[in-house]
C-alpha cells in the first residue's frame, strides 16, 4: 500500500519535470507567434492607409497627367489585387506590386512641374511618403519578430516541441526587389 | 598546423560577426539623449536662448495631465544611415513622449547629410500629420540653406509646439513664456486652420461667408483667410490607425523619456 503511494508521488514529480518546462517553452513559443500577429496588424493597418490614401492622389494629379493612362491603370490593378489579397504572402505580393507602380508615377510626375507647386498635390505627396516610410518601419518591426520566433523554433531542444505542436517557421516580409533603389519622394523646391 | 590555426580564427571571427552583427545593425552607434533631454545639440547650431525656449516649453508641457515632450536634437552626421530610418530608432531609443498617450516628436537635423526630419509619435499623428510636417519644413528650409540654423529650429519648434497646443488646447501665452520671437511672422497653425474644421463649424463658416458676403462693405471687420478654404487636402488618414503597438517598446531606461514610441510618422526634407 505504502509502496502504492511513493510509486504514484514520483510518477507526479516524473510528470512536473517533465510538463513544466514543456509547458513554459509551449508558452513562450505562443507570446513570440502573437508578438508577430500584433505586429503583422500593424503592418497590414499602414498597408490600409496607403490603400486608402491612393484614390485621393490619383484624382488630384489625373487631370494634369490625363496621357498617363497606362500608370494610372497599372496602380489600379495592384490596388485591386491589394484588396482581393487574403492571406499575408498574396498582401505581401500585391503590395509590393503598388509599391512598384507608385514609383512609377512618382518618376512620371517629375515631367509634370506645375503639379508639385500645388499645395494640395504637394500634402498628398506628403502623406504618401510618411505612409511609405511607417510601412518600412513597421515591416523591419515584424521582421524582427519574425526573426526571434524563427529562431526560437530552430533551437534545440525547443524545436522538438515547436515540432510536435504545430509551430512551424514564418516568412519574412521581404521588400519589393528594388524597392531599395525605388525612387524616393522629392519635395524639394528647385 | 599555423594555417588551421589561422582558419579557425578566421571561422570564429565571422560566427562571431554573423552572430553580433544582426542586433549590431539595428543600433549603429545611435547618440545618447542628454542629460538635458529635451535639446541634444551635438552639432552646436543652437543658441542658447533657443535651448533655454526648448526646455522652458518642454517644462511646461511637464506639468500638463497628457506631458507631451518635443525634442530637438543636432548631429554632425548618420553614418550612412537614411534619416527617415534613423529618426525612427533614435525616437524608440530615447522614448519620447508619455508611455500611455505616445505623444512626442523628435526634430532631428542631420549637417552632413544636410537633412531635417520630424518624427511624429504614434499619439501626435492625428495633431501632426505628415502634410503638415511637409510644410512646415518647407517654410523653415530657406533659413537651413542659408545657414541660419538656429532660425530654422526655433521656427520649426515653434510650429510643432502650436499644433501640440492646438490640439490639447493649451494656451499658446501661457506655454511661450519668456522673450524669444518666432523667426517667421506668421504662425503655422493659425493659417492653416481649414484642415481641422469640423462640419459644425465648416457650416457656421459657410453661413458666416454668406452673410459677410451680404453685408458687402463690412469686409474689413472679418478676417477671412484664402487658406481656410484651400486647406482641405490635409486631414487624410491622419491618424486613424497606429495607436496600437505603443506599450509593446516601451519600457524604463532610466532617460526622461516617457516611453513614447513611433512608427515612421512625419516627413524629411533635404536643405
Amino acid at each position: 500500500m505504502k509502496k502504492g503511494i511513493g510509486l504514484i508521488i514520483a510518477l507526479v514529480v516524473l510528470i512536473g519535470i517533465i510538463a513544466l518546462p514543456l509547458m513554459g517553452t509551449y508558452n513562450s513559443l505562443v507570446t513570440l507567434s502573437e508578438n508577430a500577429d500584433q505586429q503583422w496588424a500593424n503592418v497590414e493597418s499602414k498597408l490600409q492607409r496607403r490603400y486608402d490614401l491612393i484614390p485621393n492622389l490619383v484624382e488630384s494629379v489625373k487631370g494634369a497627367m490625363a496621357q498617363e493612362q497606362e500608370v494610372f491603370g497599372k496602380i489600379a490593378d495592384a490596388r485591386a489585387k491589394m484588396a482581393g489579397a487574403s492571406t499575408p504572402d498574396e498582401q505581401v505580393a500585391a503590395s509590393n506590386e503598388l509599391e512598384g507602380a507608385l514609383g512609377r508615377l512618382l518618376v512620371v510626375m517629375e515631367n509634370y512641374p506645375e503639379l508639385k507647386s500645388n499645395d494640395n498635390v504637394t500634402r498628398l505627396m506628403d502623406e504618401l511618403a510618411g505612409t511609405e516610410n511607417r510601412i518600412s518601419v513597421e515591416r523591419d518591426r515584424y521582421n524582427t519578430t519574425i526573426a526571434d520566433y524563427n529562431r526560437k523554433i530552430k533551437r534545440f531542444p525547443t524545436t522538438i516541441i515547436a515540432g510536435m505542436m504545430g509551430f512551424d517557421q514564418r516568412a519574412y516580409f521581404e521588400a519589393a526587389p528594388g524597392a531599395e533603389n525605388a525612387p524616393k519622394v522629392d519635395l524639394t523646391n528647385p | 598546423m599555423n594555417k588551421i590555426l589561422r582558419h579557425a580564427a578566421l571561422a570564429v571571427a565571422l560566427i562571431i560577426s554573423v552572430v553580433t552583427g544582426f542586433s549590431a545593425a539595428s543600433f549603429a552607434a545611435l547618440p545618447a539623449a542628454t542629460s538635458e533631454f529635451y535639446y541634444a545639440d551635438y552639432s552646436n547650431l543652437l543658441s542658447t536662448q533657443t535651448k533655454d525656449f526648448i526646455r522652458s516649453v518642454n517644462l511646461k508641457y511637464e506639468a500638463k495631465d497628457e506631458a507631451p515632450q518635443i525634442v530637438v536634437a543636432t548631429v554632425p552626421s548618420m553614418d550612412g544611415d537614411d534619416i527617415d530610418s534613423y529618426a525612427p530608432k533614435l525616437f524608440e531609443s530615447w522614448k519620447i513622449g508619455s508611455s500611455s498617450l505616445d505623444n512626442g516628436a523628435l526634430i532631428l537635423l542631420s549637417l552632413e547629410e544636410r537633412m531635417i526630419r520630424i518624427e511624429v509619435g504614434y499619439g501626435l499623428e492625428g495633431a501632426i500629420t505628415d502634410g503638415d510636417v511637409g510644410q512646415i519644413l518647407d517654410r523653415a528650409t530657406p533659413f537651413l540653406s542659408e545657414g541660419d540654423y538656429d532660425k530654422g529650429m526655433l521656427q520649426i519648434f515653434y510650429d510643432v509646439t502650436e499644433l501640440v497646443n492646438r490640439e490639447y488646447e493649451y494656451d499658446n501665452d501661457e506655454i511661450y513664456q519668456g522673450d524669444v520671437p518666432m523667426p517667421l511672422s506668421d504662425p503655422y497653425a493659425s493659417q492653416d486652420s481649414g484642415s481641422f474644421l469640423s462640419s459644425g463649424m465648416l457650416i457656421f463658416l459657410i453661413i458666416l461667408f454668406i452673410i459677410g458676403g451680404r453685408g458687402g462693405g463690412k469686409k474689413g471687420r472679418r478676417r477671412s483667410n484664402p487658406n481656410i478654404w484651400g486647406g482641405f487636402g490635409g486631414p487624410f488618414g491622419g491618424g486613424g490607425f497606429g495607436g496600437g503597438s505603443g506599450g509593446g517598446f516601451s519600457g524604463g531606461g532610466g532617460s526622461f523619456g516617457g516611453g513614447g514610441s513611433s512608427g515612421g510618422g512625419g516627413g524629411s526634407r533635404g536643405f
